[in-house]
This record gives C-alpha cells, sequence and structure tokens, in this order.
C-alpha cells in the first residue's frame, strides 16, 4: 500500500485533472440553464489546481510505475507549461463561446481531455500507454473541430481529419506492433536497450518509419499537412488556438518522446527523412501563404512553415537542438495566444476576421488591437529585438554550429517570403481604410492578448533569463 | 548606477507617457512631466560629475547582455567618464531649457504634446548615445537621434518645405551612416569586439594591418576605420560636403534648431571623433583628413552665412563653420579643445537661436531679417542676451567662446600635423568672416529702423517669461563658462582619463606649459595672435556697412555682387546633388526598374514563382475536392519513399 501511494503522488496532476472532469460531466448535466458558466468554473479551477500542485507539489522526482507511467523534473516542467498554455485558453474561449448559441459546455471538457491525454502522453513507460495518451487528445480535438454544428465547412473539416486521422493512428500502432515484433517488448527503455546492444532488424527499422508518418501528420508537416488549413478556416477561433499551441505541444512531445529517448540510436535514420520534410515544410508553407486571401488559411499555412522550423530543430541529433525546438514550440504557443487572442476579442465585439479585406480599417475601429496585431506579426516575421526573432535566430545559429549551413540559409530565404505576407497584413490594417465606423472598446477579453505581446516584447528585449530556462528544460 | 539609469531613462519613461497618453492628460500636465524628467535628468548628472570630481574614478557599468552570436557580445552598457559627463550635463541643461522655451514657442500648436514627447525622446537617445560602452549602442543612439530629428524637422508635416527638408536629412545622413557602419565592422573584423575599451586595448592587432580597397592599392586599415567613422561624424556634423542637409532642417520648429541643429546632435559626430580618439590617433593621415575638412568647412560655410537673409539660417551657417572649427580642433589631435569649444558653443549657440525665436515670435512669424530692425528698444531682454551670444560667439575677449575659439586657434598654430598651416590661415580668415556675419545680423535686426510694411511695430512687444527666462539661464553660461572650465579642462588634463594622445602629437602641451591663468590668457591674445584683431576690424567694418550703410566702392560692389551670386547658390552644391547625383541615380533607378525589376525580377521571378505557387495551390486544391483517396495514398507514398530512402 505505501508503495502504490508513494506511486499515486506523481500521479497527482493526473488524478485531479480526471475528479475535475468528473465534476465537469456531474455539473454540465444537473444544469441545464447555466451549463456554460457551470462547466466554464469547473474547468478553470481544474486546471488551477493542476497548475498549482505542478508548482509547489512535493514530487519525488523520477518516479517509475511498473514500466507504465514516470515523471521526472523536465517532465514536469513540460506538464506546467502545458497546464498554463490550457488555463489561459479556457479562459480566452469563453469571450468565443458566449456568442454561439448552441450547447457549449462539453467544450471545456474535451478542453481537460486532450490536456490529460497530453499528460498521459508526456509520462507515459511503454509505447500503448503512450498511444492512449496521444489518441485522448486526438478524439479530443476531432470533436472541438467540429464542436461549431451550425456549420457546415467545420463538419466537412472534423470528418477529413478524423479519417485521415485514423489512417494515421493506424500506421502508429502497425508501427509499434513490428517494433514489438522485433525486440518482444513495448517499453520503452527496452526498446531503447534493443536498439543500442544488437544488430538492429529491419523489422524495427520499418516499425519506425511507420510512426515517423505518424508523427509528420500529428505536426501537420509537409506532406500530410492537408487537414491543417481546412481545419483552421473551418473550426471555432479557440479551436484554432488549441491546434496551434497545444497541438503542438503534443506533437513535440510524440517526437521527442518516441525519435529523442526511444529511437535515439537510430538517428542515422530518421534524422536526415525529418530534417528534409521540415525544410520542405518551411519552404512550401511560407510559398503557399503568399496566395492565400482568406486570413486563417494564410495562417494555418503559416502554421506549416512555423512547424517546419520545430521539425528542423528537433532533427538535429547532436547539440541542443532540441531545446531549442521545444523554444520555439512555447514562443510560437505565445504567439498564437496573441495572435488569436485578439481575433477572438474582435470577434466578440461582432468583428469577424476571415479574409484580408476585413482587416481593412481595423486601425479606425481599433487602435489597440492593431497595435497588438503589429506586434504579434513582427514577432512571427521574426523580426528583432520581439522574441520570435530570438527563436528562429538561436535554431538557426545551432544549424550553422552543426555544419547544416545551407539548411540554415534555405530557411531564411523562406522566412523572407513569410515576412512579405506578414507584412501584408500589416498594410491591410494600418494602410486600407473602410468606410464603416464600428468603434471598438477594451474589454476583459484583451488580457491575454495584452499579456501575450507584452511577454513577447519584453522577454524579447530581455532574453537571456527566459531563454536559459526554456533550454534547461530539456 | 541608479543616478545613471534616472539620468538616462527619466526622459524615455516621460516621452512615452506623453507620447502614449497625450489623449487622456491636459497641455499643463504634459509639458509638467516632460520638464520634470529633463530637471531630473539635469540634477543627476550634475550629481554624477560632482561625483566624478571627487572620486575621479571612470565607470564601465554592463547593464545586460542583449545578445551573443558567435563570439560577439551585443551589450547595453554605460561608460561613464570625464568626456560623457561633460557632454550630460550641457545636453540636460539646454534640453531643460528648451523645454520651458518650448512652452511658449509652440503654445498655440496643434502638435503641442507630440512636440515635448519628442524632444524629451530625443534628450533620452543622445544620452544614450553619449554614455555607450560599445560602437552597437552608440549606433542605437546615433540613429535614434537621427529618426528624432527627421521627425522634428517635419513637425509640421502639411508644409511641402518641411517634408523636403527632412527627407534630404535623413538621406544624406544614411550616407554618413553607411560611412560609420562600415567602419564599426571594420574593427571588430580585427578586434572582435564591440566594447570600446575592448577595442582600445586591442588596437595593436589593427595596428599594421592593410587592407586593399582597389585591387592595385592597399591602406592601413586604421585609416580606413578611421575615415569610415569621420564619414559618419561628417553625416552627422554636416560637414562639407555632407552639409546640405543641415541649413533645410531649419524648416523645423525654432526650439529644435536649438537643441537639435545647434547645441547637441550636430555635435555627435565631435563627441564620436574625440571618444574613439586611441583609434585615430594611430592614423596622421585620417587626421590630416579630418583637419582639412573641418578647416574648409569652417571658411567657406562661413561666408554662406554673409548673404542669407533668413534669420534661422544665417545661424544656422554659423553652426556649420563652428562644426567646422571643432572637427578641425580633432585634426591636429587637440581633441579636449574640440570637446572644450563644442561645449562653450552648446550655450552661446542655444542662446542665439532662442533668441532668434523670439524675435520671431515677438514679429509673429517673421523670419526675414530685411524685414526686422530697430527691435533694440522693443525687446529688450531678447537684445542683451542676443548680444552676450553674439559677442561670444565672434570671441570678444572676455566671453565664454573667446576661451575657446582662442585655444582652438592656438592649438592648430602650433600643430605640425600636413595641411596645419592652411587650416590656421583658413580658420582665422573665419574668425574675421565670423564676426561680419554675426554683427551684420545684429545690426539688421535690432538696430536701424524698422522695415516692414505688413506688422507694425506698435504690436511688437516682449515675449512672455517661459521664453526670456531660458534665454537669461543661458547668457549666464555663455558670458563665464568658457573662462571658468579652461583651467580644469585644458589645461588640468580633466579629459586625461577618456583621451588619448599620441606623444608626437602634443602639439597643446607647448600652449599649456606657457598658460598663467584666465586674465594673461587675455592679454597674451592681444599680444600673439592676430585673430583678436581681425575680429575688431570685423565689427569695424560690418558698423561701417550695416549701421552707418556707407555704401562701397563701384568696383569693389561689382566683385561683391558676382560673388553674392556664388554664395546665394551655396556653391552650386545642391545643384550638383540634384541635378547631377540625384538625376542621373533616378535615371539608373528607372533603367533598373524596367530592366531588372520589371522584367527579370517580376515577369520570372516573382510572376513566375507565381505562376508556380499558383499552380501547386490549384493541384493542392484538387485534393481539397473531398477526395481523401488521396491524401490517404500519400501516407503510403511516403512509407515508400522513406524505405527506399533508407535502403539506397
Amino acid at each position: 500500500m505505501d508503495l502504490f501511494l508513494n506511486y499515486a503522488q506523481g500521479m497527482i496532476p493526473e488524478l485531479i485533472l480526471l475528479s475535475g472532469l468528473c465534476i465537469t460531466i456531474i455539473g454540465i448535466s444537473f444544469s441545464a440553464k447555466n451549463e456554460h458558466f457551470v462547466s466554464y468554473s469547473a474547468s478553470v479551477l481544474t486546471f488551477l489546481a493542476v497548475v498549482m500542485n505542478l508548482l509547489i507539489g512535493d514530487f519525488s522526482p523520477n518516479v517509475n510505475l511498473i514500466n507504465t507511467f514516470q515523471t521526472s523534473d523536465s517532465i514536469l516542467s513540460v506538464k506546467f507549461i502545458a497546464a498554463i498554455l490550457m488555463l489561459a485558453l479556457t479562459m480566452q474561449s469563453r469571450f468565443s463561446l458566449s456568442n454561439y448559441k448552441h450547447k457549449k459546455g462539453e467544450f471545456y471538457l474535451f478542453l481537460q481531455i486532450s490536456l490529460l491525454g497530453i499528460f498521459i502522453m508526456s509520462s507515459s513507460a511503454n509505447l500503448l500507454i503512450f498511444y492512449l495518451g496521444l489518441e485522448l487528445v486526438a478524439l479530443s480535438l476531432y470533436t472541438l473541430v467540429g464542436f461549431d454544428r451550425s456549420s457546415s465547412k467545420a463538419a466537412e473539416a472534423s470528418m477529413k481529419f478524423y479519417v485521415l486521422g485514423a489512417i494515421a493512428s493506424g500506421f502508429l500502432l502497425y508501427g509499434i506492433s513490428l517494433v514489438y515484433g522485433a525486440t518482444g517488448s513495448i517499453v520503452f527503455s527496452r526498446v531503447f536497450d534493443m536498439t543500442s546492444s544488437q544488430e538492429i532488424s529491419m523489422l524495427m527499422i520499418i516499425g519506425m518509419m511507420f510512426i515517423l508518418i505518424a508523427i509528420i501528420f500529428k505536426f501537420g508537416a509537409f506532406p500530410l499537412f492537408h487537414w491543417v488549413p481546412d481545419t483552421y478556416e473551418g473550426g471555432m477561433l479557440p479551436v484554432s488556438l488549441l491546434l496551434a499551441s497545444l497541438s503542438k505541444v503534443a506533437s513535440f512531445i510524440f517526437f521527442f518522446v518516441l525519435l529523442h529517448t526511444v529511437f535515439r540510436n537510430l538517428n542515422e535514420y530518421w534524422s536526415p527523412i525529418m530534417m528534409t520534410l521540415g525544410v520542405l515544410s518551411v519552404t512550401y508553407g511560407n510559398v503557399v501563404a503568399l496566395k492565400q486571401s482568406n486570413l486563417r488559411r494564410l495562417i494555418g499555412y503559416s502554421t506549416i512553415g512555423h512547424v517546419g522550423f520545430i521539425i528542423v530543430s528537433l532533427s538535429l541529433a547532436s547539440g541542443n537542438g532540441v531545446g531549442e525546438a521545444w523554444l520555439y514550440t512555447v514562443v510560437y504557443a505565445i504567439m498564437s495566444f496573441a495572435l488569436f487572442g485578439i481575433l477572438i476579442s474582435l470577434s466578440s465585439h461582432n468583428y469577424d476576421i476571415h479574409n484580408f479585406v476585413d482587416l481593412k480599417g481595423l486601425y479606425q475601429s481599433s487602435p489597440l488591437h492593431s497595435w497588438l496585431i503589429l506586434i504579434v506579426i513582427f514577432s512571427m516575421a521574426g523580426i528583432p529585438p520581439l522574441l520570435g526573432f530570438h527563436a528562429k535566430l538561436l535554431i538557426l545559429q545551432e544549424l550553422i554550429i552543426s555544419n547544416y549551413l545551407s539548411v540554415a540559409i534555405i530557411l531564411v530565404i523562406a522566412s523572407l517570403i513569410a515576412a512579405y505576407y506578414y507584412l501584408k497584413v500589416i498594410w491591410f490594417v494600418f494602410f486600407e481604410s473602410s468606410n464603416h465606423t464600428l468603434k471598438i472598446r477594451q474589454s476583459a477579453s484583451d488580457f491575454i492578448p495584452i499579456l501575450a505581446c507584452l511577454i513577447l516584447v519584453l522577454i524579447g528585449i530581455f532574453p537571456a533569463i527566459f531563454i536559459d530556462l526554456m533550454l534547461q528544460i530539456l | 548606477m541608479h543616478l545613471l539609469l534616472s539620468l538616462i531613462f527619466i526622459p524615455l519613461l516621460m516621452s512615452i507617457l506623453v507620447g502614449v497618453f497625450g489623449d487622456f492628460i491636459s497641455k499643463r500636465l504634459s509639458h509638467v512631466l516632460t520638464i520634470l524628467g529633463v530637471l531630473i535628468s539635469f540634477i543627476c548628472s550634475i550629481m554624477l560629475l560632482n561625483d566624478f570630481l571627487i572620486t575621479q574614478q571612470t565607470q564601465d557599468i554592463l547593464l545586460f547582455n542583449w545578445s551573443i552570436i558567435g563570439e560577439i557580445e551585443f551589450q547595453i552598457g554605460f561608460l561613464v567618464d570625464s568626456l560623457s559627463l561633460a557632454m550630460a550635463s550641457m545636453i540636460t541643461f539646454v534640453s531643460l531649457m528648451v523645454h520651458i522655451y518650448t512652452i511658449g514657442y509652440m503654445e498655440h500648436d496643434e502638435g503641442y504634446k507630440r512636440f515635448f514627447s519628442y524632444i524629451s525622446l530625443f534628450t533620452f537617445s543622445m544620452l544614450m548615445l553619449i554614455f555607450s560602452n560599445n560602437l552597437l549602442q552608440l549606433f542605437f543612439g546615433w540613429e535614434a537621434v537621427g529618426l528624432v530629428s527627421y521627425l522634428l524637422i517635419g513637425f509640421w508635416f502639411k508644409k511641402p518645405s518641411a517634408i523636403n527638408a527632412n527627407m534630404k536629412a535623413f538621406i544624406v545622413n544614411r550616407v554618413g551612416d553607411l560611412g560609420f557602419i562600415i567602419g564599426i565592422a571594420i574593427i571588430v573584423y580585427y578586434t572582435g569586439s564591440l566594447h570600446l575599451g575592448e577595442i582600445f586595448s586591442q588596437l595593436t592587432s589593427i595596428e599594421g594591418q592593410l587592407i586593399s580597397i582597389l585591387p592595385s592599392s592597399s591602406w592601413h586599415a586604421v585609416t580606413v576605420a578611421s575615415i569610415c567613422l569621420f564619414i559618419g561624424a561628417m553625416g552627422k556634423s554636416a560637414q562639407m560636403p555632407l552639409h546640405v542637409w543641415l541649413p533645410d532642417s531649419m524648416e523645423g520648429p525654432t526650439p529644435i534648431s536649438a537643441l537639435i541643429h545647434a547645441a547637441t546632435m550636430v555635435t555627435a559626430g565631435i563627441f564620436l571623433i574625440a571618444r574613439m580618439s586611441p583609434l585615430i590617433e594611430l592614423s596622421s593621415i585620417a587626421l590630416s583628413f579630418i583637419l582639412i575638412i573641418g578647416s574648409l568647412t569652417a571658411f567657406f560655410m562661413g561666408l554662406l552665412g554673409l548673404v542669407q537673409n533668413d534669420i534661422k539660417r544665417v545661424i544656422a551657417y554659423s553652426t556649420l563653420s563652428q562644426l567646422g572649427y571643432m572637427t578641425a580642433a580633432l585634426g591636429v589631435s587637440a581633441y579636449s579643445v574640440g570637446v572644450y569649444h563644442l561645449i562653450t558653443h552648446g550655450f552661446f549657440k542655444a542662446l542665439l537661436f532662442l533668441g532668434a525665436g523670439s524675435v520671431i515670435i515677438a514679429l509673429h512669424h517673421e523670419q526675414d531679417i530685411r524685414q526686422m530692425g530697430g527691435l533694440r528698444k522693443k525687446l529688450p531682454i531678447t537684445y542683451i542676451t542676443f548680444l552676450i551670444g553674439t559677442l561670444s560667439l565672434i570671441g570678444f575677449p572676455g566671453f565664454s567662446g573667446f576661451f575657446s575659439k582662442d585655444t582652438l586657434l592656438e592649438a592648430v598654430h602650433l600643430s605640425e600635423q600636413g595641411g596645419s598651416h592652411l587650416s590656421y590661415y583658413l580658420l582665422l580668415m573665419g574668425v574675421l568672416i565670423t564676426t561680419l556675419y554675426s554683427m551684420r545680423l545684429l545690426f539688421l535686426v535690432f538696430y536701424g529702423s524698422y522695415r516692414s510694411t505688413h506688422y507694425p511695430l506698435a504690436k511688437v512687444h516682449e515675449t512672455p517669461w517661459v521664453v526670456t527666462l531660458p534665454l537669461l539661464l543661458l547668457a549666464i553660461p555663455s558670458i563665464f563658462l568658457g573662462g571658468l572650465i579652461i583651467d580644469p579642462m585644458i589645461m588640468g588634463g580633466y579629459f586625461s582619463g577618456a583621451i588619448f594622445v599620441s606623444p608626437e602629437n602634443q602639439s597643446l602641451q607647448e600652449f599649456i606649459d606657457i598658460y598663467h591663468g584666465v586674465i594673461e590668457f587675455i592679454i597674451h591674445a592681444f599680444v600673439a595672435s592676430p585673430a583678436i584683431y581681425l575680429m575688431l576690424l570685423g565689427i569695424l567694418i560690418s558698423w561701417l556697412i550695416w549701421y552707418k550703410n556707407y555704401s562701397l566702392p563701384k568696383q569693389f560692389a561689382s566683385l561683391i555682387k558676382m560673388l553674392e551670386t556664388v554664395f546665394k547658390n551655396k556653391y552650386y552644391f545642391d545643384y550638383l546633388y540634384e541635378n547631377i547625383f540625384s538625376l542621373n541615380i533616378i535615371r539608373l533607378g528607372k533603367m533598373l526598374h524596367k530592366w531588372v525589376d520589371a522584367h527579370l525580377i517580376d515577369s520570372v521571378f516573382v510572376l513566375g514563382s507565381a505562376r508556380t505557387v499558383q499552380q501547386i495551390s490549384s493541384k493542392t486544391r484538387q485534393l481539397h475536392t473531398g477526395d481523401l483517396t488521396q491524401v490517404a495514398l500519400i501516407f503510403f507514398v511516403l512509407l515508400v519513399i522513406f524505405t527506399a530512402f533508407w535502403i539506397s
């Protein structure tokens, strides 16, 4: 019993999340009138409890529960950041959902489930548990993309996402089974030992190739990116935000756990493949984004570009590529919070933005939002001294140190292309005027975007502490 | 440390407060805030200067490391030494005066708060520049003051001439900045550091290195770096031939002409060269170059002041000429004298500008001196202070400018630098010219009879106290400062920790050896130097011509007429730039646009890639028709490719 308690201690964040989940379900079913409020407050409290627990809880590091569940300092830090992001996401979602006509309590429920999935993914110690976590995230994402049931676009995007996701899951499971066939185990540490000790079997490599494809799909990298623009266009704004921030964290964990811990010794096989696909993602995403007239699709394509950066950096088997990829992921999440936060805040004032032309005259309507957009967009384009610049710079630096000069040059050129459409956004906001005279006042929904922009500016000017902190996590 | 940070950053804070929240605060609060900020800044700089005088300690403070690329650290840090503190005290004082003055000058202007925000921002940028301990931050300050200057020249942005003037200032300064950047790059390349202290300790690694600019000729890297830095200084300090922007900058409001285009920003070039003295000292070619450029500017720009009819432009040309004097001092390695003249000049030139501004408001924005005259009785305070400024400028014995100018002339006289003889005579003639245009201005504005037809003399009255108070406060240092600080600053080695002069260039030392106090200095000036007699001659001539209206002999007049056309056209510099450089560059640009841009880039690269993108997009769009099997196929294709990749 003592032993069990000792193990359970490591699982407290998950247990809190699970009980919060149950409470939320009960709350929703028993309060038809106030279900939005009940579900929202239950979720916020749950996430707060998780954050507090991770912040001040007493964890004995390096728990390993019969090869299924493990924790360590870096896993706890990743969970902590994921939980904070989820808390912020929940708080910002409320402003978007209050305009939504149908039943909306479940929205937060799925947010909790996906966070639970992320936690399980990051703490898993064998391939099947990992798969369970991944599916928890994926399933809640499918549902959330199609959450807006009045929109046929959302339904279509959700359906396609689901079907393709199912194929990807199939690939992953098949890969896992091949790896099991080759090694006789699904436990991470044992698979890792097998890759280092003996001759590597062909079965193992092919199994890993299957898993690679699933990773590419989850990231939405080239060439399996088709679901990205669709879901960004069809889904509600908070869902796009979820896809841009936490889903990327989940994909990062996927890549990191499988390729950097389990298949670390096989890096000569996966590293060149992933590097190539990463570079292709950056190029493709940014080039195609040039011709988009729909702002949300454009953000979708630009996400493919950003993901490419993360993948390139993760593909570096030596050096500190992983740390820099993690930094980029977090910075990208912060930028998404700012960008989508602004869009959510605007749409809560009935100022919906779908296409570029909708941005016209925003400066007259709301200077505050315009300046915030300027900061985010500059940061995404990588203009110093904003945080996005440092994230890009570190990756480029690492590439040059690791003798991937040509890759670095391609990334810089692609970033230049990206600067063109980013500046187009600024152009529409500041220099095009329209004849509508809507005036937008500041409201509570601006809090998170402003906070995110402040982080981008201030940490951009004083980057050292933040960067060191992020690089130390992994 | 705290003093220093508040010295530098409080003006920035106030600028942001007034700039961002301008809509929510009253006019009164906006000037109270910014004036308070600059006042605190001034007090802090005086306290720091006091500390420095007691402890004599140079402090090099690292605030934080901004970024590291390779082995080069980009730091934010401050160097608190004699040079930066002397500059800071002058800058904050003049800035404070200008802030107060602005209340009166800009009273009815729409952009009142914007103006205060800008000038506080300027003060911050200037302080960042002078306190910087590394070249990158110095460059930041350098560009920031340039930006604010651009904004302020075009402050009345609805006036086309103002917009032309600020474009001109911006573009000419880019030419200089290019030189500056190349200079920084050369220094970083050889010394591997941006930090001033490290650069100076690494100078042996740059000394003796050769750079070949053209394949056949090679230059010492030190010379190239110094000249590049000096080109930067030429842009900012408006030395020939990059001087053309400064007269046009008078399109801006008068307070900024005083603050930026006379007392502080334009002297940044002088400051830069003084700051980089250990480097510059290594190249006597660069020193000669600096000397020649400086003395040519001093002489030729002074002449132009004689034919201007706009009160502000006369003073602007005088600023150009005085900057030439300072540059010449740098050229003979008398950096301390250059900075000494910079500081005395800062006070009396700000005084002259603000005085001119006071006349302009009193006459309801009339700037043409042909429309003035006899204002002595109507504007007594302005007259007295303007007179003090003028006497200081022409170097009347006992006034502040006398000491600095005479020391400067002596330094050039005693120097053995190549070209110093020519320079000495140019600068001596410059003294005569300075006196002529200054006294001309004084006589035409304050003596004689009132000549304006459209603004009656009866309506002219003395300006409000916010305008006259700064005049009075600036008049005090314009009289006394030069005599007070000559002892410590020039003779006492105040700058010894900040400025380096190599042993073979110690021309000033001879002069210091024979110096025995202020009174003897004045007596010595009567005996040893023709400057004072040239000045008196100048007063006599201008009294005859512009006070007594004594007409000139005929032949002489026709010669003057001819010269006047040349002067009126400013030696055709603008003509040269506009009709030869710009026109051909525009022609080249059009050609490039047509062939490279339109044909090559647009139709091949941009449209070509756009077409490709379009094709890719339409291909991908096919995948979005709902046919998921195609996407599903990609999974399998990928698998095949991966495996093939692995097997190969």
